[in-house]
């Protein structure tokens, strides 16, 4: 908009200018008119010789006058519709570089707009991803330890149990054991290592 | 000659040696003095475990050749005879040792010895020990190989 305004400015200056120099030009033809050497009027008294009338004089110089008024006019009007049809064209071309510049620059504005919004979406991918990742490896660490956790808990307590699994059968079952019951179910596990043991004793 | 079901023990073969070599000895005395004539001789008294032996292997209890030869014997299987151990949650009864004794004999092999130890915490059935080889067929190892069901029925008690 900076450069619409100076051209339009620049234009007035201009139109200015050339109306200035228009009637700078309309005085200079017409002192050049009036300060033309005025003829040395002989007296030559020969009446048959005299051109034009005093009366004439006048008329013409009327007329004269008349004519460069009206010439002045005629090049003020034609200047006048000559810069009307230049600031006309002027705006028009204002108008269209205005709308191609515009364009060029919204062109150019939707342009970086994309890139920036494929560069953010690009950077928020890498981000989203980049999270995922994280988190992926932050769950396995987890994971990991807790499975690990458990075990040592599960360790633990397995090695604690077999103590107290014994005190509890000791204290259960330790003066009440009645072999004869088990005897059955005794040799019936003998009968079912029988070859196995046969082996052990002949290795 | 068939070792008698009661005589189960390396030590109980290993005193049942001491007795027929014993016996043996009162038997060459007795053969001697009845040699000499000196006074009224009787054949010593056989031992019940020595006395069952010497039936089941068809020795007379005054053959001395045949005794020293069952005494050799039993020296030979005490050298020889398989042993098991056996690990039970209390003290086995007579019978009980028998029956172990009969079906070892029966099953695995008919010169085996067996001895027995105690340990109550085992809560019940055996252990067995046969060479290098433990087999532990105990309640205790059972509960502990269900682990997840003693808290079953723990919740459910």
């Amino acid at each position: 908009m900076d450069n619409f305004e100076l051209v339009l400015v620049g234009g007035l200056v201009l139109l200015a200018v050339v109306n200035a120099a228009s009637l700078v030009w309309a005085f200079y033809l017409d002192q050049k008119l009036r300060s033309r050497p005025t003829p040395k009027v002989y007296e030559v008294h020969i009446e048959g010789s005299r051109v034009f009338s005093e009366i004439d004089l006048a008329a013409v110089e009327q007329q004269a006058k008349g004519e460069l008024q009206g010439a002045t006019h005629e090049a003020a009007q034609k200047m006048q519709d000559t810069l009307k049809v230049a600031i006309g064209r002027i705006a028009e071309h204002v108008d269209e570089m205005t709308t191609t510049t515009l364009n060029q620059e919204f062109e150019k504005y939707q342009v970086s707009l994309q890139a920036l919004r494929e560069q953010s979406i690009t950077e928020f991918t890498k981000l989203q991803a980049e999270l995922n990742d994280r988190r992926q490896r932050m769950l396995e660490a987890l994971e990991k330890q807790v499975t690990t956790e458990q075990a040592k808990r599960m360790e633990q307590f397995d090695s604690k149990l077999n103590d107290i699994v014994s005190s509890y059968i000791v204290e259960s079952l330790g003066s009440q054991v009645d072999l004869g019951a088990q005897m059955v179910h005794i040799l019936q596990n003998l009968q079912q290592n029988k070859d196995t043991i046969k082996k052990d004793l002949s290795a | 000659m068939k070792l008698p079901v009661d005589i189960y023990s390396p030590d109980q073969l290993s005193a049942l040696i001491l007795e027929v070599g014993g016996y043996s000895g009162r038997l060459r005395d007795a053969a001697v003095r009845a040699k000499t004539g000196s006074g009224q001789v009787s054949l010593p008294e056989v031992p019940d475990l020595l006395a069952q032996l010497l039936e089941e292997s068809g020795i007379k209890p005054n053959d001395t050749t045949a005794i020293d030869g069952l005494r050799k014997e039993l020296e030979e299987k005490l050298k020889k005879s398989p042993v098991v151990h056996l690990m039970l949650a209390a003290h086995p009864t007579a019978a009980i040792k028998r029956q172990f004794t009969t079906w070892f004999r029966t099953e695995i092999n008919p010169e085996i010895l067996l001895t027995f130890a105690v340990r109550s915490d085992i809560g019940g059935g055996l252990i067995l020990q046969a060479g290098s080889h433990v087999y532990d067929f105990s309640f205790k190892r059972r509960l502990l190989a269900n682990k997840k069901r003693i808290a079953e029925i723990a919740a459910s008690v």
